[in-house]
């Protein structure tokens, strides 16, 4: 059950420490439950304690949880500058003028990008070898995921319908 | 405000001012079990968890299936990993087997003309008697799940006595339940609705009149003897 998880912390030249009895499975996701928590809440949950990731189809969808938690070991690391970073949460991927530190990635490693403050902001695929000249047109990390996708998601849901048919409007209850 | 680094990296969220009132009204939430009723958005469950430090247990539920996605979204962002969330009708909780120290109910209400400019077009006497109806459900609910001397916190963005002071008078009278201090910004609640004389106690109710803030009432409830 823990392959998809542990094989992309690999890619990432991580390990991380995760108990197996506590990563649960649901339809096809996967969370981190504290020992306490498991015993203490009823199946059926939609969501619970710390959200891993997904599996669709053959490829797994880390979670920005995940994530930090790989950011807090040994990983794979490139820092950018904030123009960069910026740039970066905004779904663009990173020309080698922007790394600030992380100069030994091979082509074909998977990195996660840290802003300056340390911060994970996502992950990509180094695309040239790092240590070697590189074209400043060319990308040198392609951009796989990014904190942006918080709003991309958003957008990406149905909106509920203002008014009916009829040009009423609906009379839902509010929530705040 | 929503589309910085910082937002996104989970470092803050926006509230609107009265919205922040009802999670802060716990007198204790350490090494407690907490239930948020009717969780999405998710802004008072990311405030709970927070006042929480991330540890002990947050029991969240959601009826719509739609509006899980916000939810879930919001606990992601901001690295909550103390909740558990439930696609189910706060008027179901029990079915959970749980029981609760401190429950949090944000009821679904009818909203007030200071967040909605077409409120007065769009409400009707009828809605606001269906959301009260529905309201004493969950209230009902909330003091079955709850621990004897445990809290409950009722708020609506509502200014109708029907679905505050009115439900609150019922809640005394029907469940076991007293209304308790709360220290927060507002005036007293009615005791006198449409010349009902209710519970001299529902003055200890806060009711927020609009003005810097939308509309919002909000009373805590203590089940058992107090």
């Amino acid at each position: 059950m823990m392959k998809a998880i542990t094989d992309f912390v690999k890619q990432l030249d991580a390990s991380i420490p995760l108990d197996k009895n506590c990563v649960v499975k649901n339809r096809n996701r996967y969370y981190l439950l504290p020992k306490k928590m498991k015993q203490q809440i009823p199946k059926g949950f939609f969501y619970a304690g710390a959200y891993l990731g997904a599996v669709k189809g053959n490829s797994f969808f880390p979670s920005f949880i995940l994530l930090s938690m790989i950011a807090d070991h040994k990983a794979n690391k490139l820092v950018v500058d904030k123009k960069t970073a910026w740039l970066f949460i905004c779904g663009r991927d990173i020309f080698k003028q922007g790394i600030l530190k992380g100069g030994n990635l091979k082509k074909g490693d998977y990195a996660l990008i840290m802003n300056q403050q340390d911060e994970c902001l996502g992950f990509g695929k180094i695309m040239h070898n790092m240590h070697e000249e590189l074209d400043k047109k060319k990308v040198a990390v392609k951009n796989v995921l990014d904190i942006g996708d918080f709003l991309r998601r958003e957008k990406r849901q149905p909106r509920r319908k203002q008014r009916s048919s009829s040009g009423k409007l609906s009379q839902k209850p509010v929530r705040t | 405000m929503g589309a910085t680094a910082e937002y996104l990296l989970g470092l803050y969220s926006i509230q609107e001012a009265a919205a922040q009132i009802p999670a802060t009204l716990f007198t204790k939430l350490k090494n407690k079990t907490v239930l948020d009723a009717c969780a999405s958005p998710g802004g008072k469950t990311i405030h709970l968890a927070n006042l929480m430090k991330n540890r002990d247990l947050i029991v969240a539920l959601e009826l719509k299936e739609r509006k899980m996605f916000a939810l879930v979204n919001q606990l992601e962002r901001c690295r909550i990993t103390n909740t558990a969330v439930y696609n189910m009708d706060a008027k179901e909780a029990s079915k959970l087997n749980m029981n609760f120290d401190c429950v949090l109910l944000d009821v679904p209400c009818s909203g007030n003309p200071i967040t909605d400019r077409e409120w007065f077009s769009k409400r009707t006497m009828e809605d606001v008697h269906r959301n009260a109806r529905r309201q004493r459900q969950i209230l009902k609910e909330a003091a079955e799940v709850t621990r004897d001397g445990g809290e409950i916190v009722y708020a609506t963005c509502s200014m109708e006595p029907e679905e505050n002071e009115l439900n609150i008078d019922w809640a005394i009278a029907n469940l076991d339940v007293k209304v308790a201090n709360i220290k927060c910004h507002g005036q007293n609640g009615l005791t006198n609705v449409f010349g009902k004389q209710l519970d001299s106690s529902i003055k200890k109710c806060r009711r927020i009149w609009p003005d810097k803030t939308q509309g919002f009432f909000v009373s805590k409830l203590r089940k058992g003897t107090m």
